[in-house]
């Protein structure tokens, strides 16, 4: 390097000598990416509890890693890093609907097809309780996600989805009720609407 | 003091809230207690349930495509490239062209036939 210095010739005009800019970028970079390493599985299945698809699912994520990167400037505090890449996974998951036109695929469809990953755990009740997952309406699905699989607060939900405290709560109280029924257990003592 | 439908709705949207009004209702409500603890035992099956595993193949990585799964443009033209690899239509669609027409005599008889209707 000394020899490059000296020399002054191989530099090019405005070439950052000790290369800050570029060292920079790379642990940058480097930092970036093992925070979406550390976030990846919650992010995964988030995206699979929002799309019921994998392979969407990964597309979406992958996207949404990818449109983090471009954005990063916009994160000012580490810490909040899940939350916001959440946000751009809803974003993007939303994007994909309004680039394609999915067909209406049928539930049932849906779980056959994702069969493979349902049938993963080896608990039969596992199983029932995500096959019963599947079959929830997507407004009692996304919030039942944040909270159970994110830890998102009821206020926090609210913010996210854009709604009011009390709507949240009811949805998740509908999201359970529903889930309970169909899991079998013992719904006689919830409370009725 | 709350009532039992107030108090199981709360804790059916967040199981887990510590609120101290619905703390010491379950305190002083043995049925309550009983539907909490069940309520419980549930949402330790929904969380397990929701920690779906992905399998390692899913490697999805913000600076790298997934293996095996081009940008979705260059899938569209290998595709189509395959497809005219295997199913070649250029030389039929050569042939249906003007020097086949030509060939047959084709193309002068139209003219000709538009010539005759032009003066008619």
């Amino acid at each position: 390097l000394d020899a490059v210095i000296s020399q002054q010739r191989y530099l090019k005009p405005g070439f950052d000598l000790y290369m800050n800019d570029e060292a920079g970028g790379m642990q940058r970079r480097a930092r970036f990416q093992a925070l979406c390493q550390s976030l990846r599985p919650d992010l995964l299945r988030f995206a699979f509890w929002l799309s019921r698809d994998r392979a969407l699912a990964e597309d979406v994520v992958q996207e949404s890693m990818l449109r983090a990167w471009k954005a990063r400037d916009s994160l000012l505090d580490e810490g909040a890093a899940k939350p916001w890449l959440l946000t751009i996974i809803r974003r993007e998951y939303a994007r994909t609907f309004e680039r394609k036109r999915f067909p209406t695929v049928d539930v049932d469809e849906l779980i056959a097809k994702e069969e493979p990953l349902l049938a993963a755990a080896e608990e039969q009740d596992i199983n029932d309780v995500r096959v019963a997952i599947m079959k929830l309406p997507d407004e009692y699905r996304e919030p039942l996600a944040l909270q159970v699989l994110m830890g998102y607060s009821t206020a926090e939900i609210a913010r996210e989805l854009n709604l009011s405290g009390p709507a949240v709560l009811t949805r998740l109280c509908r999201a359970r009720r529903q889930l309970r029924a169909a899991c079998g257990v013992d719904t006689s003592q919830d409370p009725q609407e | 003091m709350m009532e039992h439908a107030q108090y199981r709705a709360a804790m059916m949207a967040d199981p887990h809230d510590d609120d101290a009004e619905l703390r010491a209702h379950r305190e002083a409500c043995a049925e309550c207690r009983a539907f909490t603890e069940q309520l419980l035992k549930f949402e330790s099956r929904l969380e397990r349930a929701m920690r779906v595993d992905f399998p390692p193949a899913a490697d999805v990585l913000p600076f790298a495509r997934k293996q095996g799964n081009a940008p979705l443009a260059a899938r569209r033209l290998l595709e189509a490239f395959g497809s005219a690899c295997r199913n070649p239509v250029w030389p039929r669609l050569w042939s249906r062209t003007w020097p086949g027409s030509l060939r047959r005599g084709g193309a002068p008889t139209l003219r000709f036939r538009s010539l005759n209707w032009r003066t008619c």
